[in-house]
């Protein structure tokens, strides 16, 4: 672990940041998130392309949210991956979802780490009904990691490896460091 | 922490949640089918409207008439989904009732970043309203009031962002 003169408390960044932004009853978008991944499951004939169209409306989101994170956590750039896995799990997810994550099996080989979700409100009181088996029911949580992080110039996979609600043990995210995205000089001709 | 007359858990999360969930959904069936993209949104809509009244309903027990339902809506439900009340409410007594949003949240975000918002298609203000109109529907249907319920932003007194749901009752109101 990176040592410095002092270290950032995230969990303490995130909950002031948590107590600042304007909130909506959880329930609702746990209603909400449940009645868009319903239709999508009619649309789709295949629970792949369910988990897909997730993750790529999450991926939109991401793209949208890191303004507001960044504005409001007033983080600068994290100094290696394991302090963007400490942002993400303390400051991110609590900013927005009011949750915090934990941060597991980091691999400083492999340059990836595990998100362990104690609580997710997207699930709350979900039942999947049996046809769904390899439904990543909350796969929009991927698709906003991969967003979120490409605008800070950071390639990432993530994945769901387990799922409370297909029985595993715990859920969680596995979050794999891919490349640093070169910021494009853009040809100037304006 | 926000109180609600309907006594829900106290857990919350950040609005733009829900509201960023709301657009991308609307941007998506824009995109990806978009002859019924208003009819799924409505779809989603209803199911939100008629899951939220069985929570309601819970704590409050029944509504002795149409017009105390809708007004249920205009206050309670509106505040606790969009975060203010309907502005204005009218109704002809006969089985129609007018909501007048004069910031409906949905058109707001949209002509306030529509500058900024690159890619086509930029959704309609239809499709923008759907989740709304499926959403009171939903709640009424559920109370056992089938209604219709239309969005209309094209009157000469009606501008964006404000917004008029008219809902039409199936049959008179006790």
């Amino acid at each position: 672990m990176a040592a410095s003169a002092a270290p950032k408390n995230y969990s303490r960044i995130g909950d002031n940041a948590f107590k600042d932004v304007e909130k909506i009853n959880s329930e609702l978008f746990t209603l909400t998130y449940g009645a868009i991944v319903t239709q999508l499951m009619k649309d789709y004939e295949d629970v792949e392309a369910v988990n897909t169209q997730l993750e790529k409306m999450g991926y939109n989101i991401g793209v949208r949210i890191i303004e507001e994170f960044l504005a409001r956590s007033g983080l600068g750039r994290c100094s290696d991956f394991r302090e963007t896995s400490e942002v993400l799990a303390k400051v991110g997810l609590k900013m927005f979802l009011g949750i915090t994550a934990q941060v597991q099996n980091f691999d400083s080989t492999k340059n990836e780490f595990s998100l362990i979700l104690d609580e997710n409100p997207l699930a709350e009181f979900v039942e999947l009904p049996e046809n769904c088996g390899n439904l990543w029911y909350s796969n929009v949580l991927c698709g906003v990691i991969k967003g979120a992080l490409e605008m800070v110039q950071m390639k990432v996979d993530a994945k769901f490896v387990k799922c409370a609600l297909r029985g595993d043990d715990q859920t969680e995210i596995k979050v794999t460091f891919i490349s640093i995205i070169e910021e494009e000089v853009p040809v100037g001709d304006d | 922490m926000q109180a609600t007359q309907s006594g829900w858990k106290a857990k919350e999360v950040h609005e733009s949640c829900f509201e960023l969930l709301h657009i991308e959904t609307v941007l998506h069936y824009a995109l990806t089918s978009p002859e019924d993209c208003s009819a799924k949104l409505e779809k989603i809509g209803y199911s939100v409207g008629s899951r939220l009244v069985e929570r309601y309903t819970r704590e409050r027990g029944r509504f002795s008439d149409s017009l105390e339902m809708v007004k249920f809506i205009c206050k309670e439900i509106w505040t606790d989904v969009f975060k203010k009340q309907v502005d204005n409410l009218k109704t002809n007594h006969k089985g129609i009732f007018v909501l007048n949003d004069a910031k409906y949240r949905a058109l707001n975000k949209i002509s306030a970043s529509s500058a900024t918002q690159s890619p086509p298609p930029v959704p309609s203000p239809a499709q923008l309203t759907a989740f709304g109109c499926g959403l009171i529907k939903g709640v009424l249907c559920s109370m056992g009031m089938p209604c219709e319920v239309s969005a209309d932003f094209s009157s000469p007194n009606v501008q964006l962002p404000a917004c008029n749901f008219t809902i039409k009752m199936e049959k008179d109101p006790r």
